[in-house]
């Protein structure tokens, strides 16, 4: 007895007959999301791409017998001074200075994970601390905080990057800084609004009625439950920072040359790309892999740990 | 010009039978609807009755075919006029629907659009069914404001849904509902987010139209109150079935199936002092992994009372006790 | 309607007065303001004389809540300095450029949107067909592909393989062809995604199924009802994106060598040339405020429930 016609009409309903009708079995926020992780073939393949990744940035001096910073003015460049193609003794090629590709590619993903993660990291946990503040101190100040970063957020902030990175001597640090001055304030409006709405359920409630402090309730009861979102939004930062400082360095403005980033190597890719694919190629399939994997953990993580998307 | 409901009196309109809805999620099978026969004559209010998730929700959308993935309906046979609303194709479906057999809903201010005016939503009904072109189609709209009792039609059509009371925006509803004089209105907890004055209005407003248009309402609701209120025949679910059917009095008075007494039970009276609210102890039973015996045999007083040992091991059946009453209870056999 | 315009302007002024504070406070911040403004030739010391110069120039021997007065001063009448670098007052350099680069942005987003929704539309009326199939596997890799690596790959298609389209530069409209699908292919499919989502969401909305209780078949109540809320988001989305919209055009306007002010910025950055920087931030700045309140008005065209001036 099919009903065809049923197609897409109130899952919502349904979802809350299943979840009243199914409360048998028990089951936890962590369990469920270590479970649908497991289940998740896209999330585990670009976990073990992640990993590959994280393993060759780790042991790059390992996997190469170069230097990054080596010129091989006899093997590395033609007779013309142009670079060489992929061979035997530099596998993905040269560049137009005769360094070996292979190696800066290698090199590069270290500066891809520590600006990634260090960016993602500290961008969600200025999120956290400043949406919190806002949201658990309600009233004027939610309103001032937020209005705060209403402006921040309509700020050119590319330019207020240069500003910055004119200012100061360029460096991986100054990189981290930058990429973290202006980005956190996504993350800040989403912990606020989800804080404000986990302080008004009956429990905190309840519990504040019994007399309970601020700072215990917090940390008691709001903290654990932003966990999951920590994770999600920390997840989703990791591609856009990687995305960004990948935009600076093809400026010439990020991390100051001799260390190699993708983004720096895209760059000069671009100007040599008629005559040396590689040197646009190579860097360019890192960078989208990369990014991809990151894309898809953090859509796997999404999926296991949203509350709002679990039961679908 | 007052319309008295009289039974077996009127034609039979809708007859369900073996109906089955289930739901295929991660966590397995969900029985939501597992067996219901109903059966409505024109001009009859059918009250369901039952707690949350017990399925008369999904019943009534399993008779507007409007159960969506992961539900499906599984088995049974839902007869209009004698047509199997099963067998219909979409299309013949769609023209049903808000024509013939229509339905309001709980939430009445989101069951509106919010991007679209009142009036425009309402005047939409006769655009679908009739070919209304918009000026006719909303003057229709403005008729059925005053008929609803909203007050001020000309200027009501244009306000939004948000600048309604839930009251107000559940007129609409009715409205639309009853645009096209269908033969069957069903509505699921009509009254529940509404505040107790209004409800009483609202309830009225759906007897009044029932009386000018013969129109067969079935009413879902988790009020006892409500269905003593409105309702000519009352049918108790629980877990997916039917457990008892009545006559609105006969229930009333003499509630047969430990559930129904239980519910009866949990209903304060006013004026009659009580120690404590009674209630029924225990949960409803996973609608996932169900108990081969009675839905109700771990709930029930009365299976320890009279120390039954069928009640676990083997399903009841709804078994007739005189006047038009059944109930699904080994007590009875 | 018109005091709420009014009061959106007023706000884009007290964010230039943010940025104003925040830009000086900064070039304070790197120690001595005269060497933070002192241009620099790659590869060289500052030179000390120049440093000199500037102090006085700037009256940077003043004490501090005077040069801000002065600063500010001179910006409310329009003085935003001159440029070290191209050796031509800052605001003559940003009019003449900063149309090229605004005409871009506005393009990619009108551009993204005219993708965006058809493709929305389609993959959510025709879920799990083939082709919504195709759109949301790829559309991962596609928003993985940072705009600039799109813009390569298109010159290299279109004008240097198939040489259907100039490889950079402007002048005729076939000069914008490929700076603009290089960013609204992206962000397209971004909001393509987004708005699939929203869609297939709100198919479960208590309104989607009233429509669908009226009589309306799925397709309709999909178009009719649907789709007008699920667009709200879309466009609220778009006046987010205005920032990163910018910040992709700098990248774009680099690899086509569009003249607008993405190449001058990234010039000054490596220069150190401030005054051409915060003209920059400023003009970026009156840009997306008034974009996003173009955005505003639009949204509350689109939802009845949004009145002008309540935020």
């Amino acid at each position: 007895m099919a009903n065809p016609s049923a197609a897409d009409i109130t899952p919502i309903e349904n979802a809350a007959t299943i979840q009243s009708a199914s409360r048998a079995r028990p089951r936890t926020l962590w369990g469920d999301a270590a479970r649908r992780l497991r289940h998740n073939p896209t999330f585990l393949i670009a976990t073990g791409i992640l990993l590959f990744f994280l393993f060759v940035a780790i042991a790059a001096p390992l996997l190469t017998p170069y230097e990054y910073s080596q010129q091989f003015r006899q093997d590395g460049l033609t007779v013309n001074g142009s670079p060489v193609p992929p061979n035997a003794m530099f596998w993905f090629g040269t560049d137009q200075l005769g360094r070996d590709l292979f190696t800066r590619i290698l090199f590069g993903a270290r500066i891809a994970f520590i600006v990634g993660i260090s960016v993602a990291g500290i961008n969600v946990l200025i999120g956290v601390l400043y949406g919190s503040v806002a949201g658990m101190a309600g009233g004027r100040l939610d309103t001032v905080m937020m209005r705060g970063v209403d402006i921040i957020m309509s700020l050119p902030s590319l330019f207020i990057i240069l500003l910055f990175v004119a200012v100061f001597e360029r460096s991986l640090l100054i990189t981290i800084v930058v990429l973290c001055l202006l980005a956190w304030t996504g993350a800040a409006r989403i912990f606020r609004s989800e804080v404000t709405s986990i302080k008004e359920r009956d429990f905190i409630l309840a519990e504040r009625s019994l007399g309970a402090s601020s700072r215990y309730i917090f940390s008691r009861h709001i903290l654990p439950q932003l966990l999951p979102l920590i994770i999600v939004l920390a997840g989703l930062g990791v591609p856009s920072a990687i995305f960004a400082e990948a935009g600076l360095s093809f400026l010439g403005l990020g991390v100051p040359p001799p260390t190699p980033t993708w983004g720096g190597m895209l760059a000069q890719g671009v100007q040599m790309y008629r005559n040396a694919w590689w040197m646009l190629v190579f860097p360019g399939v890192a960078l989208v892999l990369l990014v991809i994997c990151f894309n898809l953990l953090a859509d796997g993580l999404r999926q296991a740990l949203d509350p709002r998307l679990r039961g679908k | 010009m007052t319309f008295t409901y009289i039974p077996g009196d009127q034609p039979e309109i809708l007859s369900v039978r073996g109906l089955k809805t289930h739901f295929f999620t991660e966590e397995g099978v969900v029985k939501a609807v597992d067996g219901v026969d109903l059966t409505l004559h024109r001009g009859e209010v059918l009250g369901v009755v039952g707690e949350s998730g017990c399925g008369k929700s999904v019943t009534s959308l399993s008779i507007m075919r409007l159960v969506g993935p992961p539900g499906r309906i599984v088995a049974g046979e839902i007869k209009f006029n004698g047509e199997d609303l099963l067998a219909l194709s979409d299309r013949d479906m769609n023209r049903l629907r808000g024509d013939r057999i229509t339905m309001i809903f709980q939430q009445p201010q989101t069951s509106l659009n919010p991007v679209y005016s009142t009036g425009n939503q309402v005047a939409e009904v006769f655009q679908i069914h009739t070919g209304a072109k918009g000026k006719s189609a909303l003057a229709k709209a403005v008729e059925l404001f005053k008929q609803v009792g909203i007050p001020d039609p000309n200027k009501k059509v244009n306000a939004y849904p948000h600048e309604m009371s839930g009251g107000q925006a559940q007129r609409v509803m009715i409205a639309m509902g009853l645009a096209m004089s269908p033969e069957i209105l069903i509505a699921d907890e009509p009254t529940t987010a509404l505040d107790v004055t209004i409800q009483a209005q609202i309830l009225d407003l759906i007897r009044t139209m029932r009386n000018q248009l013969n129109t067969a309402v079935i009413l879902i609701t988790h009020e006892l109150g409500v269905i003593a209120e409105i309702a000519d025949t009352v049918a108790v679910m629980y877990a997916g079935q039917i457990v008892e059917e009545a006559g609105v009095e006969d229930l009333f008075e003499q509630p047969l199936h430990p559930y129904t007494q239980g519910l009866l039970g949990a209903l304060p009276v006013i004026g009659k002092h009580t120690e404590k609210l009674a209630v029924i102890p225990g949960s409803v039973p996973d609608l996932v992994n169900l108990p081969p015996g009675c839905r109700f045999a771990d709930r029930c007083a009365q299976r320890e009372l009279h120390d039954l040992t069928i009640c676990t091991e083997q399903a009841p059946e709804l078994i007739p006790q005189g006047n038009n009453h059944r109930v699904r209870c080994w007590l009875y056999t | 309607m018109l005091t709420y315009v009014a009061r959106r302007l007023l706000y884009v002024v007290i964010t230039m007065f943010a940025v104003s504070l925040i830009t000086f406070a900064l070039i304070f911040a790197s120690g001595d303001p005269a060497v933070a403004l002192t241009p620099v030739r790659p590869g060289q010391q500052p030179s000390k004389e120049l440093t000199e110069r500037i102090r006085v120039k700037y009256g940077l021997d003043q004490p501090i809540p005077v040069q801000y007065v002065r600063y500010m001063g001179n910006i409310l009448r329009g003085d935003l300095g001159e440029s070290f670098y191209f050796h031509r007052p800052v605001a003559e350099l940003l009019i003449e450029r900063f149309p090229k680069t605004a005409q871009l942005a506005i393009l990619i987003l009108i551009t993204s949107l005219l993708i965006g929704i058809p493709l929305g539309v389609i993959t959510a009326l025709k879920k799990n067909s083939v082709f919504d199939r195709i759109v949301t596997i790829s559309s991962v890799a596609i928003i993985s592909v940072p705009s600039f690596l799109v813009a390569v790959l298109l010159l290299y298609v279109f004008a240097f393989k198939l040489e259907w389209l100039p490889n950079g530069g402007t002048g005729t409209w076939k000069h914008l062809v490929l700076p603009v699908l290089s960013m609204a292919l992206p962000m397209g499919v971004a909001y393509g995604i987004f708005l699939r989502t929203n869609m297939l969401n709100a198919v479960s909305a208590d309104y989607a199924r009233t429509a669908r209780a009226k009589g309306l078949d799925a397709t309709r109540t999909n178009l009719k009802h649907i789709l007008p809320n699920a667009l709200i988001p879309i466009v609220t989305l778009a006046g987010i994106d205005l920032a990163y919209l910018l910040t992709g055009v700098v990248l774009i306007e680099t690899v086509f060598g569009i003249p607008g002010i993405g190449i001058a910025i990234t010039r000054a950055a490596t220069q150190r040339d401030i005054p051409v920087i915060m003209g920059s931030v400023f003009i970026g700045a009156i840009f997306i405020g008034i974009m996003n309140l173009i955005a505003d008005i639009i949204v509350a065209r689109l939802d009845p429930r949004v009145r002008l001036g309540d935020r």
